[in-house]
C-alpha cells in the first residue's frame, strides 16, 4: 500500500529528473531555497517517489521491509548534509500531518503499522543474536555429548572386540 | 590393503566434510573468510581430540580393526544426521525477513555452532581411525615395526585427503552437487565401516547401518537451499552450486530477476528487467558516472575501453550504455566463475547490443587478468565485493589500486562499488580506509557516492586529472536518468578526496578488512 501511494503522489505532482534534483539542490546550498519548506520537501519527496514510480516495483516494495513515511525520511537522508537529517524528519512528518489530503492517512497509517512490525523484527533479531552468540557454547557442549554418546555405543558395536578390558601385551 | 583403503578413505572424508561443510553451510550463513577459518579450526580440534583418542582406545581393545569400522560406521551415520539438521538449525536461529545487515552478527555464531555440532563429532570419529589402524597393523604384521606402519597409514590417510580436497572442490561439487556428495560420502562411510566391522544380521552395527540410511532418506528429496532466505513475493528459477558458490535466480512478480548467491538474503549480485536502461535506486545506475568522469578519449576516434571486473550478469552493461550515450565503447568482463555466466546467459540474457559490445574472460581472477591487459583502458568497473562483506583483500589494496592505475589512459577512471553497513567516517572507516588507498595511487581525484536507500556506495578515482565537478556531471546526465542517480549527486551524499587520517593501510602484506569487518558484524550498525 505504501509503494502505491507514493508512486501515486509522483504521478499527481510530476516526477523530477536527475537533472532537476541537482539543480534544486544547488538553490538550497546557495541559500536560494529553505530546504525545510514544505515546497523544498516536496520536490525532495517526489524525487524519492520517482525512484520507485516504476510499475512493477511496488511488489519488491511490498516483499522487501519498507516503510512508506520512510521514503520521505530517506528523502532527508539522501538530500541532505547529516547535520539536517533529524530537522529534515521532523520537518517531513510535519509535511505530512500538515497535508489535508485524506489520501495520506492510511500513508500514515502505514507508518504506524510499519514501525510496529519493525519494532517487533527488531527484538526478534535481537533474541536471534543473543541465540547465535550463545549457540557456539551450545554446539560445543552438544558435540561433547555426541561424541561421549558414541565411545559408550563403540563397545555395543564390537562385542568381541574386547574394548572394555586391556589387552595382555 | 583393506587398512591402507580404510586410512585413505578416513583422509577422504574428513577434507571432504571439511570443504563440503562450508558449501552446506553457504546458502545459510555464506562463505566469507572467518565461516572458512571456523569450519577449518573446528576440523582440526576435532581431528587433533580424535587422534588422541583413537591411539588410547586402540591401546585397550583386541580387534582395532572391527573398533575402527565401528568409527566409520558411526560417523557414516552422523553425517547423514548432519544433512537435514543444518536446514532446521538455520531455520531456528535465524529469523524470517532479515537484512544483511541484521543478519550478519548472527553469521558468526551460527556457523561457528553449526560447525561445532554437525561436523566435529564425525570428524572426531573418523580421526579415531588412524591410530586403530596402525595398530591392527602392527599385530597382524609381526615384522611390521609401528613407525613404518604409522608411515604407511599417514600417506594412505594423506592421499585419501588429497582426492578429498580436489575430488570434493573440483569434481563433486559442479557434478553432483554439496548435497549429493555428502550422502555419497556417508554411504562410503557406511559400507566400509561394514566391510570392516563384519556385523551380524541382527546386532546394533547392522542396526546402526540401517538407521543411517534411514537418516539419508530426507536428503534424498528436494533440495532445501533452493528456498533458503527466499524473499517474499519472488519464485526461484534456477539454483546452481558451482566449485565457488551457491547460485540462484529469483523472479519478482514484475519480471525482475535477481542474481543471488550463497546467503544472499536481501542482496543481489546482478539484476535483469528487460527493455529498462536503469534500475532506479539501486547503484548499478553510479556506473552511468563512469564515462562521464572519464570524457572521451583525447584526440582519437577509437571506442573507449571498458574493464568489468566482477561481470556476473552483466548488469553494469546498461547503465554504461546510457552514460556513454552515442559515443562508441566496448567492454571486457571478468567473471572468475564460468558456470556463473553460463547461468547467467541462460537466465538473465543481455541485450542484443550489450552482448554485441560484450567480451567476457571467465574462470580467473580479476587482478590477474587486469595485470595481464593491454592497458590504456577509459574505464575499471570493480564490482567483485560480495554480499557486502566478502571482500576479496587482494583487489582491495593499494599494490592492487597501484595496478588499476597502470591499466588506465590519462583520465581515466576506476570506479568500485563498496557495500557496507556502517556510516561513512564511523567505526571501522572500512569506506576511509579504502578512499585512502585509493589514494594512494590516485591522488586526490577521488570522490565516494553513497546510494540512498541501499547499503551501497561507488568510489570514483581519475587518473591524472581532476574529478568533474557535481554540477558538471548533473549536466552531463543523460536525458531520463532517475532522479535517485541524482540523489546520489548531491553534496551530502557525496565523499571528497581523500580522508584526514586513514583508520587502517590496506596493503598485500597487510589487509586487516576481515577482521574489521567482523568488528562491524558484531558490534551491529
Amino acid at each position: 500500500m505504501g509503494g502505491a501511494l507514493v508512486v501515486r503522489l509522483a504521478k499527481q505532482q510530476g516526477a523530477p529528473d536527475a537533472r532537476q534534483i541537482v539543480a534544486h539542490d544547488a538553490a538550497v546550498r546557495r541559500g536560494e531555497v529553505d530546504p525545510l519548506e514544505t515546497p523544498s520537501i516536496n520536490l525532495y519527496l517526489q524525487a524519492s517517489a520517482a525512484a520507485e514510480a516504476r510499475e512493477g516495483i511496488d511488489a519488491r516494495l511490498a516483499a522487501l521491509p519498507n516503510d512508506p513515511y520512510g521514503e520521505a525520511v530517506l528523502v532527508e537522508w539522501c538530500c541532505w548534509d547529516p547535520a539536517y537529517y533529524e530537522q529534515g524528519q521532523a520537518a517531513a512528518k510535519s509535511w505530512l500531518i500538515m497535508h489535508n489530503d485524506p489520501g495520506f492517512t492510511p500513508y500514515v497509517q502505514a507508518r504506524a503499522d510499519f514501525l510496529a512490525d519493525r519494532a517487533a523484527h527488531q527484538l526478534e533479531v535481537n533474541e536471534a543474536g543473543v541465540l547465535a552468540g550463545a549457540f557456539p557454547v551450545l554446539g560445543l557442549v552438544a558435540a561433547v555429548v555426541l561424541a561421549w554418546a558414541c565411545q559408550r555405543i563403540l563397545p555395543s558395536l564390537t562385542p568381541m572386540s574386547g574394548l572394555d578390558s586391556r589387552v595382555d601385551p | 590393503m583393506l587398512t591402507l583403503f580404510a586410512a585413505a578413505l578416513a583422509g577422504f572424508a574428513v577434507l571432504t566434510l571439511e570443504i563440503l561443510g562450508v558449501h552446506w553451510l553457504a546458502p545459510w550463513f555464506g562463505t566469507s573468510a572467518l565461516v572458512w577459518s571456523n569450519q577449518i579450526g573446528v576440523v582440526l580440534l576435532a581431528m587433533a581430540v580424535g587422534g588422541w583418542w583413537g591411539g588410547r582406545v586402540a591401546k585397550r581393545c583386541k580387534e582395532p580393526l572391527r573398533v575402527a569400522g565401528a568409527a566409520l560406521l558411526l560417523s557414516g551415520l552422523l553425517v547423514a544426521l548432519a544433512i537435514p539438521a543444518l536446514p532446521a538449525i538455520a531455520h531456528w536461529l535465524l529469523p524470517d525477513g532479515l537484512s544483511l545487515d541484521e543478519a550478519a552478527r548472527l553469521f558468526l555464531g551460527g556457523s561457528l555452532g553449526s560447525a561445532i555440532l554437525l561436523f566435529a563429532p564425525p570428524v572426531f570419529l573418523m580421526s579415531m581411525v588412524s591410530p586403530l589402524l596402525v595398530e591392527a597393523r602392527v599385530r597382524e604384521r609381526e615384522d611390521e615395526s609401528a613407525g613404518q606402519a604409522a608411515g604407511e597409514i599417514g600417506a594412505a590417510g594423506t592421499v585419501g585427503s588429497l582426492l578429498g580436497v580436489f575430488g570434493s572442490s573440483l569434481v563433486a561439487i559442479p557434478a553432483l552437487g554439496t548435497r549429493p556428495t555428502l550422502v555419497a560420502t556417508a554411504v562410503l562411510l557406511l559400507v566400509v565401516g561394514l566391510v570392516l566391522l563384519r556385523p551380524k544380521p541382527r546386532s546394533a552395527g547392522s542396526a546402526t547401518a540401517a538407521l543411517a540410511l534411514l537418516a539419508l532418506t530426507p536428503s534424498l528429496g528436494s533440495d532445501p537451499a533452493r528456498e533458503a532466505h527466499l524473499p517474499e513475493g519472488s519464485r526461484v528459477l534456477a539454483v546452481k552450486e558451482t566449485s565457488i558458490q551457491h547460485l540462484r535466480v529469483l523472479e519478482w512478480e514484475d519480471g525482475q530477476r535477481w542474481l543471488q548467491m550463497n546467503e544472499g538474503l536481501d542482496s543481489y549480485q546482478s539484476v535483469w528487467f528487460p527493455d529498462h536502461r536503469f534500475f532506479p535506486g539501486g547503484y548499478y545506475d553510479l556506473f552511468a558516472l563512469a564515462p562521464i568522469y572519464a570524457g572521451p578519449p583525447a584526440g582519437d576516434a577509437r571506442a573507449a575501453q571498458v574493464w568489468i571486473l566482477g561481470l556476473a550478469a552483466g548488469t553494469a552493461m546498461r547503465p554504461l550504455a546510457a552514460g556513454f550515450g552515442e559515443q562508441d565503447w566496448q567492454a571486457t568482463g571478468v567473471e572468475i566463475d564460468s558456470a556463473l555466466i553460463e547461468l547467467c546467459r541462460e537466465w538473465m540474457p543481455l541485450a542484443a547490443e550489450d552482448e554485441h559490445r560484450l567480451s567476457r574472460i571467465s574462470g580467473g581472477d580479476a587482478r590477474a587478468w587486469l595485470r595481464a591487459a593491454p592497458g590504456e583502458m577509459d574505464c575499471i568497473l570493480l564490482d567483485a565485493y560480495a554480499n557486502q562483506f566478502e571482500i576479496p583483500l587482494h583487489l582491495a589494496t593499494e599494490e592492487f589500486f597501484a595496478e588499476a592505475h597502470a591499466a588506465l589512459r590519462d583520465g581515466g577512471v576506476l570506479a568500485i562499488n563498496l557495500g557496507t553497513s556502517e556510516e561513512p567516517g564511523s567505526r571501522v572507516g572500512f569506506v576511509d580506509a579504502l578512499r585512502a588507498a585509493v589514494g594512494t595511487a590516485f591522488g586526490e581525484s577521488v570522490r565516494v557516492h553513497r546510494v540512498a536507500r541501499s547499503r551501497n556506495h561507488v568510489l570514483f578515482a581519475r587518473k591524472g586529472r581532476a574529478l568533474p565537478s557535481l554540477g558538471e556531471l548533473a549536466e552531463a546526465l543523460p536525458a531520463g536518468a532517475p532522479a535517485s542517480l541524482g540523489g546520489a549527486l548531491l553534496a551530502g551524499q557525496t565523499l571528497e578526496g581523500l580522508p584526514a587520517e586513514a583508520p587502517f593501510r590496506l596493503t598485500d602484506d597487510r589487509n586487516p578488512l576481515a577482521l574489521e569487518q567482523a568488528r562491524v558484524w558484531w558490534g551491529g550498525r
